[in-house]
């Protein structure tokens, strides 16, 4: 098939924002304020798309196409709004509190960025891929997503954590098959879509029972 | 040739005789022995200095045979190029240091016992530079006890102190820890070699497994890293250090702590072949957590002689940085990159013994005048001892690797060194490589809150207490010292070259696969290393622009207007007197810095937790069943005996 | 006209260049933040009457003092001045590689902040050793990540020096300017506004003695020796702009010298320049001062941005060497 997007002008934009997407949940990790951190996730999802579009166009895939408009629709639109409508509503703005501090998660961020570009060098790692530098970012944002479960206090960073891994299971299935079969796409981003609903009802209910939103109050529940 | 044997046989002679008569004058009269000690020591330390500097500048060795006759033991001392650098070290140091003690024990001379310390103090020195001369390892290591020990007599010279001796036996029990180690590696590769002589070493690598190279490497890294300092087996460097006179913390904390390098040095290169790169790298880590966790225990020290101590460990930690690259280098077999590298490690080593032992000299006079050691009870001594102050401030300009000083130019050389790491092929050195130079960035910076901390707190703003009142300058002998390493600390900076120059014949005789020589260090007269990612330095053009603008900043205003006048007032203070208690604390000073870095502070007792009392239980345990042997009846013993007799006798029949 | 004369006369220029532009950028900043708050803002000549001013003035200095304190002012004044010869404004001084690199550069502005900090300390007063006490923790934090990104840039040129990664930067294909480099100016572009002491790092026009990081250790300053105190605050904020504003449009900078292309190169640097003053005055508009621990965050974040650019560097270097 005769395409302008040739693989050699297409790397190079995709590195781009490769790199924009591990920027942003290098910003994410640090940042302490959560309107901040909604502000780097629309950033994220909207550099996703915008690789998704130039992959769909690139490999003439109308199917791809669609994917980005729903993901533009849910990551960009949707998950954001209900973001700081949770925020806004919970008062919760300032209140990262957090385990380790995002100076300490930061740097451990940016080792795990290390020692996954370091483990690309093995023969067998990022075979599948077809832009290994975006294979590489997004192994890396799954773990610094879950680096971010792991290191945060607060349920609503928990789930920009499960965001931020989402995401990079996205670019993840992008990079090797071209992005999800559309079903388990809408089915995934339906899931998350119930999970902030959910989320953000258990949120204002912790808030509500114990004043705040300190999931380590949680454990109080155990008998 | 002739003339530098001779040179160096009257020096040793010198030190002998030295150390005799001022015990024997010592006994009738402090003073006398004080001044008997000082100047053999001096002339003796000229003598070798002579000698030493001969054997680098014609790059020719020789050798003296002892007049003593021990089975086992070839008494012969060799003298390389690479001892040859580590004797003028030390006796470059000794002059300076032996001339402050003559002051500096006039006025300490109630506290110690003079006629052990003076006795001590000579065979302190003669037993560096025979450490370093040895040519045998059981010498060697005879040495190498003999230094140990004499240093364990002078820790404890302050007879009126508990804390000399508990700082004595933590020093004894670590070193000695060491020494088994150093056994252990002398033992292993005479096995291999069949003989103890330094020369049957060479080489020794080819005879032996693999792993065994390996495993001896880690031998004398835990042998040679206790005496340096290497974290975790610092743990004896900051009460040893500080509970010693000055000047012999001086002498330690300069020279003593390098011959471990020189040990180091000597069996990496010389005897085993590191031939993975992941020694280096490895050792790379370590020596940069040393420098960084040195330097952060060193900020939160209110103890002149503490800090410095734990200056001196980070200091260890960045002479180990081109030790690492030099491993790396000659690993992947680019042989003249790893000579580069030592002669770097060299050059810092000396920079670092010459502003340490300045410090702790300069810090050594304002101890005997005030009395104490915690420089928060200090301050607003600059205006007491002007001269003092101004070397002080010298060696903290040198210690916090300002330009045009020496600290900066070896420094300077460290950072290209990392560079350079970036020339190889792998990915892994690249990244460490690289990020050690930020973190070593990093390690700068936090030294130079440290000193400013130091520096301020002793001479600066008000007098805390009333112990600064009675502070005076210190005696002409004490002030010429600290001339001396300060004017060093300067002439080196200017002139890193010549210097170097020097230090090329002693890297190029440890690998001999490569002849460096300091062409490889300039270009037209300027600091540049090739083969790196390019830069240059010169530090007189520096000195030369400071100096030049400072004028121009000096006449603008002039120019502008030539009448205004300077007045004396006191500080504003909201409108009340200023007082002392209004001033910022050294340890307030550091506080941001302690918060910052409070998950990197490791406690003190964390060695002891996790690291020497597990290994002490294992040990104690292991004892424990042994004891079940000893079982007291006279039968049993002679049953073992027995037992060995019939074991030993099958075992020769076989 | 033979090549030393040449370099003299150009570093000639390049101090009188510095010395004379810098209390003008100085009072643009202001001028164009006064003009965003709905102000008149001051005078463009600002920078000049105050010097002038300093320097008519009597000085004062406390009773507490020795000579460091009043010796330090010339030497921030001259190693910041050292330090500006190795970034080039708008003309390239050949020799001046010579000297030394972005280290020395570094390491050169860190011996005019170690003087202030160090006399800061003496007059005893809790201010100034307060505004000591943070400018340190500040440094800490600035040095290894200021290193490390001017290092990625050197790596990248294969040079230390930064006329020579100006240059080179021109020479390669600019249709895609490596990623690695971006990332790297981003993490500089952080650091250098920590390091000319602007919002959100530390606020140059707070008139409260607690706030204060750098103004504080000005307190006992007066008279001349405050001008040249502030005369070399000015200095080093020029030098870091035009570092920055040279890396981010490597273009125009000039190696042959006619009337035009001197004009034309002069143009182009002060356009370069109000570029970045507009940016760093939106900043300060906009941003608010960060509390003063919370500045570890942003520092080490962008410790960790370099650390990717270091990562990418490696990866694109070794993907062009590999056969």
């Amino acid at each position: 098939m005769n395409n302008f997007l040739t693989q050699e002008f297409t790397t190079p934009i995709i590195s781009y924002f490769t790199v924009v997407l591990l920027l942003m949940s290098i910003l994410i990790t640090g940042s302490n304020r959560l309107k901040s951190i909604v502000k780097f996730y629309l950033l994220q999802s909207s550099c996703l798309v915008i690789i998704t579009l130039i992959i769909g166009f690139s490999i003439n895939n109308p199917e791809t196409l669609r994917i980005a408009i729903i993901t533009l629709l849910g990551k960009c639109i949707v998950i954001p709004l209900a973001l700081n409508f949770v925020i806004d509503k919970s008062q919760a703005n300032k209140e990262v509190v957090p385990i380790i501090s995002p100076s300490t998660t930061v740097l451990i961020a940016s080792a795990l960025i290390a020692f996954v570009y370091g483990l690309s060098m093995t023969q067998n790692f990022g075979r599948i891929a077809y832009y290994p530098g975006l294979f590489n970012a997004a192994i890396s944002i799954i773990l610094i997503g879950l680096l971010i479960m792991i290191s945060r206090k607060k349920a609503l960073t928990q789930i920009i954590g499960l965001y931020v891994m989402e995401n990079g299971i996205f670019a993840l299935t992008l990079d090797t098959v071209f992005g999800m079969p559309f079903v388990v796409e809408m089915g995934i981003s339906l899931d998350l879509f119930i999970g902030v609903l959910i989320m953000g009802v258990w949120t204002l209910r912790i808030k509500q029972s114990f004043d705040s939103i300190d999931v380590s109050k949680l454990s109080k529940l155990k008998g | 040739m002739e003339n530098n044997i001779l040179l160096l046989e009257f020096s040793i002679l010198f030190f002998i005789i030295g150390a005799l008569f001022s015990l024997v004058l010592g006994l009738y009269s402090n003073k006398l022995g004080i001044y008997t000690s000082s100047i053999f020591a001096i002339i003796a330390a000229l003598f070798s200095l002579l000698s030493s500097v001969n054997v680098l500048l014609h790059k020719n060795s020789f050798k003296i045979e002892l007049p003593i006759n021990i089975p086992l033991l070839t008494p012969i001392l060799s003298v390389d190029p690479f001892s040859a650098f580590f004797i003028f070290l030390i006796s470059l140091i000794s002059i300076s240091v032996s001339i402050f003690s003559i002051g500096y024990l006039k006025s300490e001379s109630t506290k110690t016992s003079i006629p052990l310390l003076v006795f001590l103090y000579n065979l302190f020195l003669l037993s560096m530079i025979l450490l370093v001369s040895a040519n045998d390892a059981l010498l060697f290591l005879i040495f190498w006890e003999s230094m140990t020990l004499i240093s364990y007599g002078l820790i404890i010279s302050n007879t009126s102190s508990d804390e000399s001796r508990s700082a004595g036996f933590i020093y004894l029990l670590m070193t000695h820890i060491g020494s088994a180690f150093l056994l252990f590696l002398f033992l292993i590769m005479a096995n291999y070699s069949g003989s103890f002589s330094f020369e049957s070493f060479h080489g020794v690598y080819k005879k032996m497994p693999d792993n065994l190279n390996l495993l001896l490497f880690i031998f004398a890294l835990i042998g040679f890293g206790t005496k340096a300092g290497l974290i975790p087996l610092h743990i004896w460097l900051p009460e040893a250090h500080p509970a010693a006179p000055s000047h012999i913390s001086a002498l330690m904390s300069g020279v003593m702590i390098k011959t471990a390098i020189y040990g180091l040095l000597r069996v990496t290169f010389e005897f085993l072949n590191p031939n993975s790169y992941w020694w280096g790298v490895c050792l790379l880590l370590v020596a940069v957590s040393t420098a960084l966790v040195g330097i952060i225990y060193a900020s939160q020290e209110n103890d002149i002689k503490r800090l410095l101590a734990y200056s001196s460990i980070e200091n260890i930690g960045i002479i180990f940085i081109p030790i690492s690259t030099g491993i790396i280098f000659y690993s992947l077999r680019l042989y003249d990159l790893a000579a580069i590298s030592l002669v770097i490690s060299l050059f810092h080593t000396l920079n670092h013994s010459i502003f340490k032992s300045l410090l702790f000299m300069a810090s050594g006079s304002v101890i005997s005048t005030t009395h104490t050691r915690s420089f928060s009870k200090l301050g607003g001594l600059i205006k007491k001892m002007p001269k003092t102050s101004l070397f002080f401030l010298i060696g903290v300009l040198a210690i916090c690797a300002f330009p045009p000083l020496n600290g900066f130019a070896s420094e300077w050389l460290i950072f290209q060194n990392l560079l350079a790491l970036f020339n190889t092929s792998s990915n892994v050195i690249k990244t460490i490589g690289i990020i050690s130079a930020s973190l070593l960035g990093l390690t700068g910076a936090i030294c130079i809150a440290t000193f400013i901390k130091l520096f301020s707190g002793i001479f600066m703003a008000m007098p805390r207490t009333h112990l600064v009142e009675y502070a005076q300058e210190s005696s002409k002998s004490m002030i010429f010292s600290l001339f001396i390493s300060s004017s060093l600390c300067l002439l080196i900076g200017l002139f890193p070259l010549f210097t170097i120059s020097l230090i090329c014949p002693a890297a190029s005789t440890l690998i001999n696969l490569s002849q460096v020589n300091s062409a490889a260090f300039s270009n037209n007269q300027i600091l540049h290393i090739n083969n790196t990612v390019s830069g240059h330095y010169s530090p007189t053009l520096i000195l030369l622009l400071l100096l030049s603008f400072s004028f121009l900043g000096f006449i603008i205003p002039k120019l502008v207007n030539n009448k205004t006048t300077t007045r004396k007032d006191e500080t504003w203070s909201c409108g009340i007197s200023p007082k002392a208690e209004f001033e910022y604390t050294p340890t307030g000073f550091i506080q941001p810095i302690e918060v910052i870095f409070s998950g990197l502070h490791i406690p003190k007792d964390f060695y002891y937790k996790w690291i020497y009392l597990p290994i002490y239980d294992v040990l104690n345990k292991f004892s424990y069943k042994v004891k079940t042997v000893q079982s007291g009846v006279v039968q049993v013993y002679l049953t073992y005996i027995f037992i060995a007799l019939v074991i030993s006798i099958i075992w020769v029949s076989l | 006209m033979n090549i030393e004369t040449k370099n003299i006369i150009l570093i000639l220029s390049q101090i009188i260049g510095l010395l004379l532009l810098s209390p003008m950028v100085n009072s643009v900043i202001k001028k164009m933040k006064g003009l965003l708050q709905g102000r008149k803002g001051i005078p463009l000549f600002q920078g000049y009457y105050d010097l002038t001013k300093y320097f008519h003035k009597e000085t004062v200095i406390s009773d507490q003092t020795s000579w460091i304190f009043s010796t330090t002012p010339l030497i921030v004044f001259s190693s910041t001045l050292t330090a500006g010869l190795f970034v080039p404004m708008f003309f390239e001084i050949e020799s001046i590689g010579m000297f030394g690199g972005v280290i020395l550069f570094v390491y050169l502005l860190s011996l005019g902040r170690f003087f202030m900090s160090l006399a800061a300390m003496e007059p005893g007063s809790g201010f100034c050793g307060m505004a000591s006490s943070r400018e340190m923790m500040l440094s800490v934090l600035i040095e290894p990540v200021m290193l490390l990104s001017l290092i990625v840039l050197c790596l990248l040129s294969n040079s230390t020096q930064i006329p020579t990664i100006i240059t080179s930067l021109v020479k390669h294909d600019l249709t895609f300017p490596s990623i690695s480099y971006v990332l790297a100016i981003f993490a500089l572009f952080i650091i250098s506004i920590a390091e000319i002491g602007r919002i959100p790092f530390d606020n140059q026009e707070t008139h409260y003695e607690l706030t204060m990081i750098h103004e504080g250790m000005l307190l006992e300053y007066s008279g001349k020796l405050l001008g040249l105190m502030v005369w070399a605050n000015w200095l080093k904020q020029l030098i870091i702009i035009s570092l920055i504003c040279n890396l981010i449009f490597p273009w125009g900078i000039i190696n042959k010298f006619t009337l035009i292309s001197i004009s034309t190169g002069l143009a182009f640097y002060i356009l370069k320049i109000l570029i970045i003053s507009i940016i760093i005055t939106l900043g300060e508009t906009v941003i608010a001062k960060v509390r003063l621990f919370r500045v570890k965050d942003i520092l080490v974040t962008s410790f960790a941005i370099s650390v990717l650019a270091l990562i990418l560097v490696i990866q694109e270097l070794g993907r062009v060497s590999m056969p």
